[in-house]
């Protein structure tokens, strides 16, 4: 991550999903492995995908996982890291039936988490 | 360092084989430490997958091969310190750092096959033989999220199986097997899928070709599997054997003698071969009864030699293991000998939670845990409770945490130990015991002092194995000949075990009916599949039900699911009489 950037991370999804997401969010989406040591013998656990944080990026992440809902809220675990390396863990709720834009909502409730302006955010992809 | 990542950073679960010390992830590990350490059974449940997981590499790893190759490495250190140094110690200390890397990367996709085997589909069955021990470990660990009452007139098998499936059907499994199938079957660096596919297929062809009744049990299998690969004796004497066997790249191979990479490639591949083709039903029975003593077996026992290989006893392995064994540990340099020691002794031990934290001790022999300011300190209660060990002197250093179990300890039993730096501070089996008088926790009282008890810290050893490590590998790249050699070596496996693995997998990956080329097993399976990913979704979550056989595949999966496996071009299910058999 480079410069003044907030890179949006979606946590704990499988290898189909990373890979479809990826799809949806574009090249710019990085997909991101676990960590642990060169040699060592580990699991797999679950990917994260990480991607500059902006309206669009989350638009399209929250028709992705929309998608398969019968519910109009979605609630998704996410990570955000600031540029200077902060790491905020955080839960978003939003709702289709709100007249308000989903990606919006979500901008507004990441900016609250990282305690800045959502206009600070907006328009940084 | 704890033996535990921070919550939230995204890190995985593993084991490094040196020491066998097993590092376990996840946030749910950190908000319940009070559970893991003052209750028995309360592990958190979501956690069981990754348990299972590093559970069978400990357990493999505790083998004749685990423990040559820890040995290996270490006679690597050792001649790096002690042998005086000239042309002679840099090749031979090159020679075993080389040989450790070229056995253990050639079978890692072997060692992530079994482990996710373990994960994904073992659970206790009706063969004769005793439950595996990493499910065996299942019930002291999680059997506090059985229902009440669950285990009266019930067999532990089926409270594992209970807890197996409650973890594999509600968790993340499904996930899990998700991400396997986004890799490709070969060169992945850690072979997972490639691992994973064979092991899961040579059960089915094993049962095909001998129709034996203990191989339907999944735990039995997983033993079988893990011994036969894991518990090679005349593998384990290769590694540690360097009179006969020499690193011709580096070392001048004498009459008599054999080349080790050579030799090592060989006889893997014979034995990848002899299980497909060569394995027979007195061998299974013959397994099978061995693993049904309830006292343990012994790895002669186990033992399955393919035709025109010598074969080995434990004896003899034995001898060549002691004898590098006894070189180790009397290395003088900073008692690194003796450490280098407790390290072999401690891979008996396995340790499912590890926390740094601050232990203080007061004047009245009174210790108090988590008062300091580690990470973990802040979730778990101040507990206090009398010092065991004799002679310690009064004051606040770091320490851990840690409830671990010998491996070869039939009872089942956790010991909860308390570390100071490298003292032993206490060890209960039950913290409930701890502000007890001395008299009613007599029967149940382990001799802190007891020489069986680890000597070290699960912290600790890491410590020691990383910067041994680092030692060794920063002292191998000063050698400019052996970078070269080791480097040609490395590459060139990648190729052979390539080669190797894509021969085996032909037999168990078809796309319309033809076996697929090496540069096809290269491709991510869901290209292979033409974006089918309604099958993969559907085989990854339907595929570790009864072991991957099922009678009625619509039970678990929609009409939709079935005739999208059905009409997937790579073959993820065929079918055997009535039966439906899951490749994945």
């Amino acid at each position: 991550m480079a410069g003044k950037q907030y890179e949006l991370r979606f946590l704990n999804l499988s290898g189909l999903d990373a890979v479809e997401m990826q799809h949806e969010l574009g090249q710019a989406a990085r997909i991101i492995k676990p960590e642990r040591p060169p040699s060592a013998h580990g699991d797999l656990t679950l990917l994260a995908v990480g991607v500059v944080l902006g309206a669009r990026a989350l638009t399209a992440a929250l028709i992705y996982f929309g998608r398969a809902r019968s519910s109009t809220k979605i609630r998704l675990a996410m990570q955000v890291e600031s540029p200077d390396g902060t790491i905020t863990n955080l839960a978003i709720e939003v709702d289709s039936s709100v007249e308000e834009a989903l990606s919006e909502q979500a901008l507004k409730q990441i900016a609250d988490a990282l305690k800045i302006k959502p206009s600070d955010i907006a328009d940084l992809e | 360092m704890s033996l535990h990542f921070s919550p939230g950073s995204n890190s995985a679960s593993f084991v490094e084989l040196v020491g066998n010390v097993a590092v376990l992830s996840g946030t749910k590990l950190s908000k319940d430490i009070a559970d893991i350490f003052l209750h028995i059974g309360k592990f958190p449940i979501e956690c069981l997958p990754a348990v299972l997981h590093e559970s069978t590499h400990n357990y493999c790893f505790h083998m004749p091969v685990g423990h040559a190759l820890s040995v290996c490495f270490l006679e690597a250190v050792r001649s790096c310190l002690a042998d005086p140094s000239g042309n002679a110690r840099d090749d031979h200390f090159a020679e075993a750092l080389i040989r450790y890397d070229l056995v253990t990367e050639a079978m890692r996709p072997i060692a992530e096959g079994i482990a996710l085997y373990a994960e994904f589909d073992a659970c206790p069955g009706d063969s004769r033989a005793s439950i595996s021990p990493p499910l065996s470990d299942l019930l002291p660990l999680f059997g506090g999220s059985l229902p009440d009452d669950f285990l009266i007139n019930r067999k532990a098998g089926s409270a594992i199986d209970f807890l197996l499936y409650m973890a594999r059907l509600t968790g993340s499994t499904t996930a899990r097997r998700e991400t396997l199938l986004a890799m490709p079957f070969l060169d992945d660096d850690d072979g997972y899928l490639t691992g994973y596919w064979l092991i899961k297929n040579w059960r089915l062809h094993l049962i095909d070709q001998l129709g034996s009744k203990a191989l339907f049990d999944t735990d039995f299998y997983l033993q079988f599997i893990a011994n036969y690969f894991y518990g090679d004796l005349t593998l384990a004497s290769m590694i540690v054997d360097f009179d006969k066997y020499r690193f011709g790249n580096l070392n001048y191979v004498k009459d008599g003698q054999e080349d080790f990479a050579n030799a090592f490639l060989t006889h893997f591949q014979k034995r990848l071969t002899h299980l497909v083709q060569g394995i027979n039903g007195s061998d299974v029975d013959r397994i099978e009864t061995a693993l049904s003593s309830t006292s343990g077996y012994s790895f002669d026992d186990v033992q399955i030699i393919a035709p025109c290989d010598v074969g080995c006893t434990f004896g003899q392995y034995d001898h060549a293991y002691q004898k590098l064994w006894l070189r180790i540990v009397n290395v003088e340099w900073k008692g690194l000998g003796a450490a280098m020691g407790h390290l072999l002794n401690m891979r008996d031990w396995i340790a499912y939670a590890s926390f740094e934290t601050s232990i203080r001790i007061n004047e009245d022999s009174r210790f108090f845990v988590g008062e300091g300011e580690h990470a973990c300190d802040k979730d778990f209660p101040v507990i206090a409770g009398n010092v065991q060990a004799v002679g310690l002197e009064p004051g606040l250093r770091a320490g851990a945490i840690e409830l671990v179990r010998h491996r070869s300890d039939g009872s089942l039993k956790m010991h909860r130990l308390i570390w100071r730096g490298a003292e032993r501070v206490a060890v209960l089996l039950d913290f409930n015991d701890i502000n007890q008088e001395e008299a009613s926790i007599a029967a149940s009282r382990i001799d802190v002092e007891d020489a069986r008890l680890p000597p070290f810290s699960s912290v600790a050893i890491r410590h020691l194995v990383n910067g041994l490590t680092k030692l060794v590998r920063s002292e191998m790249a000063a050698l400019s000949v052996a970078t070269f050699v080791a480097e040609d070596c490395k590459s060139q496996l990648k190729e052979i075990r390539s080669e190797i693995f894509a021969m085996h997998l032909e037999i168990f990956v078809s796309k319309s009916g033809q076996p697929l080329s090496a540069s096809q097993l290269r491709e991510p399976l869901l290209q292979l599949c033409e974006n089918n990913v309604i099958a993969l979704r559907a085989i990854a979550a339907a595929g570790f039900y009864n072991g991957g056989m099922l009678l009625m595949p619509t039970d678990v999966l929609s009409a939709e699911q079935v005739k999208a496996l059905e009409n997937c071009p790579v073959e993820l299910i065929f079918r055997r009489g009535e039966v439906i058999c899951f490749r994945f």
